[in-house]
């Protein structure tokens, strides 16, 4: 066989064996009809936050007070609201701001968080003891309640409220991948790694990370969709993004006003959206357990 | 580890509790509900009111709302009363009533006389009228509610001085006997008749205030703020401050008995609930309710609509003492760029009138040929902020009260338009205290969206307080040295054609100068239920014991 054929074969496995998984994983999707649903609302809402302003090019912010409290029709497909803005526009920025915030909190959480926690599970046990009232102090706060004393501390506005959203899930990821570490760490594994003389740096990489990372993806997808929830929490009660920022949790209390007025549309599309994303996110956190947990439904182990 | 049957037991003695709670609580409810409507007595039962915003205070030396003036005049009386006239277009079966500026008739004064060049001013008060307390409402009881107002110096003070910003008008107040009052003026001033029917005016109670914290020299009364102490057609007989105030007859009140002897208002804060309740007829006539939800009950089975035409506007202030908005062509630039017609359609619900000028169409000094509508040109505002020659981009702060769904509409639509302009506008929403206190600021850096208007539909009334470059509630900051010497060559005027030639100059002046942008004037809008048939509106009292079924 010459190069070239032999080149054309290797890369015809690869993609071979790119479609053999995509192919599976869509086999044991729908075999899953909560699981297909969930990946499916999920899949249209990032692609409302990504095509949708790309396809759909109303501008969000346009006022039109003559065309106001229109219902949908083609020309509006969510209607306009009481300024006269497409309510679909908005709700496609809307879903970018949610979905860029909840990808924020749980790499923010991830990483700071994660940080923390291996820490504690590394380092001294004085340093485990300090850094867990550190957090134990901030889980006093019920959690909304803290997002919203930081978003007021900071001045309200959307980045004040992506930060206390994050300040609020860092303690659950540390705590997490604290536990994680004091249990992976006295493994007969590790236990044989650090007897064998292998650094500390690669005892954490090689071996540590590892065997945490389906918790922390697990804790990520619950994250995703709590970040959402509370990210239209304080843009309900006004904390979060200002006027005129298409946020879902502010278009809600805006549509609120008109709840008996009969224009429904304005707070039923965001909240479609909030409902959406988060059902779908926790869908997802519960298979991801299922899966990637041992003692899991679906294990493969 | 408990039995299944042992669980069962315990949720069902949990749910046991839990209805005998509800059941309890709502029998209580219902025994309170029930003191109070026995105390109405005759078979009408009492007047429920939905009522928003919440009171402040109730101390008339004190309020200084148009929504409180309205919730106290019920308690106190005042020396003179405006006269009466019909409102246009109210619904058949209702007798609406509207107050004639134009005509005072006796209240607590039964006569009086203007003497001295206008400068004084002798009332013969009724006898035989008391207090709830048992002392007479005479005289002396008129110079100490004067002088309280005086003394306290808060909004009281400036509705005893006649609206003047500057100065007190008074040269003396007397009680040469308990049924002659008389007031001596450093000059004549023609509105002080128009105050004296305000409800900051009413004659209170000097031996309840006395005994209750008493008169302390530029410090409000903390135990008037909750209570009243006057001698009106109602008595307050409870007060939740924010919940409710129940309002009972009077037995001492000289005046025509009211029509319901048991006034119930309920304080509700949210539009949604107050549109609820009046659709479900469980308030007899609901107050404040926002333009949208009332538009929406036209027609309707359950309600009356009245709209009476008020002094009252939606304004956008500019600060006129900050760059660029100290430029006349800027400001008028912006004028332009406003929808008027688009606003009072969308957010008025066509509740209201266009116009352009210092004084709204209510005023009986309102010329229509100075005040006529501004456009809305984009085109044409662009090419006046390029005459300007302002640097743009421009970020300004723009401050509205928190709740107030129509200001933050007409804040995001002009935010929106302004934004073509190259003027970016950040809007900041505030609280009660903390909008007043940027609305108050001296200078004022912001623009503003508020809703104000006089209570008494006199320009001098109105200018002395929003023109004068020293008045703190100009809140524009709009300084006309011109328009200012005419308003103290109007003082000195008496003849009603002279003054209408001053108030038509300043008109002018202030159309050229733009200083601020009224979105419309105010065309007030009450609920009624079926069945309520009178109904009378005061710009700032809400006189209840005229209201009823």
């Amino acid at each position: 066989m010459s190069d070239a054929s032999a080149g054309d074969a290797a890369r015809g496995s690869v993609v071979t064996g790119i479609w053999r998984r995509v192919s599976g994983a869509s086999r044991f999707v729908l075999h899953d009809p909560a699981l297909a649903a969930a990946t499916v609302l999920l899949g249209l809402l990032v692609l409302c936050a990504i095509i949708g302003p790309l396809v759909w090019r109303q501008d969000p912010l346009g006022i039109d007070v003559g065309g106001a409290l229109q219902p949908p029709s083609t020309a509006h497909p969510m209607g306009t609201d009481g300024n006269g803005r497409d309510l679909f526009a908005r709700f496609n920025e809307g879903a970018r701001i949610s979905l860029a915030v909840g990808a924020a909190v749980v790499l923010s959480g991830v990483l700071v968080g994660g940080l923390i926690g291996l820490a504690a599970g590394v380092l001294h046990r004085m340093v485990d003891s300090f850094l867990m009232r550190v957090l134990d102090a901030i889980l006093a706060f019920p959690p909304l309640i803290l997002a919203m004393a930081v978003t007021v501390g900071f001045g309200v506005g959307l980045r004040s409220a992506a930060l206390g959203t994050m300040l609020t899930t860092v303690p659950y990821y540390a705590r997490l991948l604290r536990s994680d570490v004091m249990r992976i760490r006295v493994l007969p594994h590790v236990e044989s790694a650090v007897a064998l003389g292998a650094s500390p740096k690669r005892i954490v990489l090689r071996h540590i990370l590892p065997h945490a990372a389906p918790t922390m993806l697990i804790q990520s997808a619950a994250v995703f969709g709590y970040s959402i929830l509370t990210l239209a929490a304080l843009g309900f009660v006004g904390l979060g993004a200002q006027i005129p920022t298409p946020e879902w949790g502010a278009m809600i209390t805006d549509g609120l006003q008109y709840s008996l007025t009969g224009q429904w549309w304005i707070a039923v599309f965001p909240g479609l959206g909030v409902l959406f994303a988060v059902v779908a996110a926790n869908i997802l956190a519960d298979r991801a357990r299922d899966i990637l947990d041992p003692r899991g439904e679906l294990s493969r182990v | 580890m408990r039995s299944r049957r042992s669980r069962v037991r315990i949720v069902v003695g949990a749910l046991t509790v839990l209805a005998v709670a509800v059941c309890g609580a709502g029998g209580t409810f219902a025994a309170n509900d029930a003191v109070v409507r026995a105390a109405a007595s005759g078979a009408e039962g009492p007047l429920v009111i939905n009522y928003t915003p919440t009171p402040i205070t109730l101390d008339p030396a004190m309020v200084c709302s148009l929504e409180d003036d309205g919730f106290i005049s019920s308690l106190y009386v005042t020396l003179v009363k405006y006269g009466d006239k019909p409102i246009p277009g109210a619904p058949a079966g209702v007798r609406a009533t509207q107050e004639d500026t134009t005509k005072f008739r006796p209240y607590l004064a039964r006569s009086w006389k203007v003497t001295n060049g206008g400068k004084t001013y002798t009332f013969k008060l009724r006898t035989g009228t008391k207090f709830p307390s048992g002392r007479p409402v005479d005289a002396s009881a008129v110079k100490f509610s004067f002088d309280r107002n005086l003394k306290i110096g808060a909004c009281g003070a400036y509705f005893t001085n006649a609206g003047q910003t500057t100065g007190n008008i008074f040269k003396s107040i007397t009680a040469p006997n308990p049924t002659t009052f008389v007031i001596r003026l450093t000059r004549p001033e023609p509105l002080i008749m128009h105050s004296l029917t305000q409800a900051h005016l009413g004659i209170v109670d000097p031996g309840v205030v006395n005994a209750n914290g008493g008169v302390q020299k530029g410090k409000p009364n903390p135990w008037m703020a909750s209570h009243a102490a006057g001698s009106g057609p109602y008595v307050l007989r409870s007060y939740e401050p924010g919940r409710q105030a129940v309002f009972v007859a009077n037995p001492s009140y000289f005046g025509p008995k009211p029509r319901h002897s048991t006034v119930i208002v309920n304080f509700i804060p949210s539009d949604p609930t107050l549109l609820l309740q009046a659709r479900t007829g469980k308030a007899d006539i609901t107050v404040g309710l926002t333009k949208k939800s009332v538009s929406s009950l036209k027609g309707k089975s359950c309600c009356d609509i009245v709209a009476v035409d008020t002094a009252s506007w939606q304004l956008i202030g500019l600060p006129n003492k900050v760059p660029p908005f100290n430029n006349r062509r800027f400001r008028e630039a912006l004028t332009y760029a406003v929808p008027y017609q688009d606003i009072l359609n969308k957010v008025a619900f066509g509740y209201g009138k266009l116009y352009y000028g210092p004084y709204p169409p209510a005023f009986p000094s309102f010329r229509a040929s100075i005040a006529r509508p501004r456009a809305f040109d984009l085109d044409r505002a662009k090419r006046l902020v390029a005459q300007s020659g302002a640097k743009l981009p421009i970020n300004v702060d723009m401050v509205i009260r928190e709740g107030v769904l129509d200001q933050e509409q007409i804040a995001t639509i002009v935010q929106g338009e302004w934004r073509q302009l190259g003027v970016n506008i950040r809007i900041r929403k505030l609280s009660s205290a903390e909008y007043e206190k940027a609305i108050y600021a001296t200078p004022n850096k912001t623009l503003l969206v508020r809703f104000d208007g006089p209570s008494v539909t006199e320009p001098a009334w109105l200018l002395e307080y929003d023109l004068r470059c020293v008045s703190i509630f100009n809140t524009s900051d709009y300084c006309n040295a011109r328009a200012e010497a005419l308003i103290n060559r109007a003082r000195t005027i008496t003849s009603p054609a002279a003054r209408q030639k001053i108030w038509d100059d300043i008109a002018r002046m202030w159309v050229r100068d733009s200083p601020r942008i009224p979105v419309y004037a105010d065309t007030k809008t009450f609920v009624l239920k079926k069945g309520v048939r009178y109904f009378h509106f005061a710009q700032d009292n809400f006189d209840f014991n005229r209201w009823g079924k």
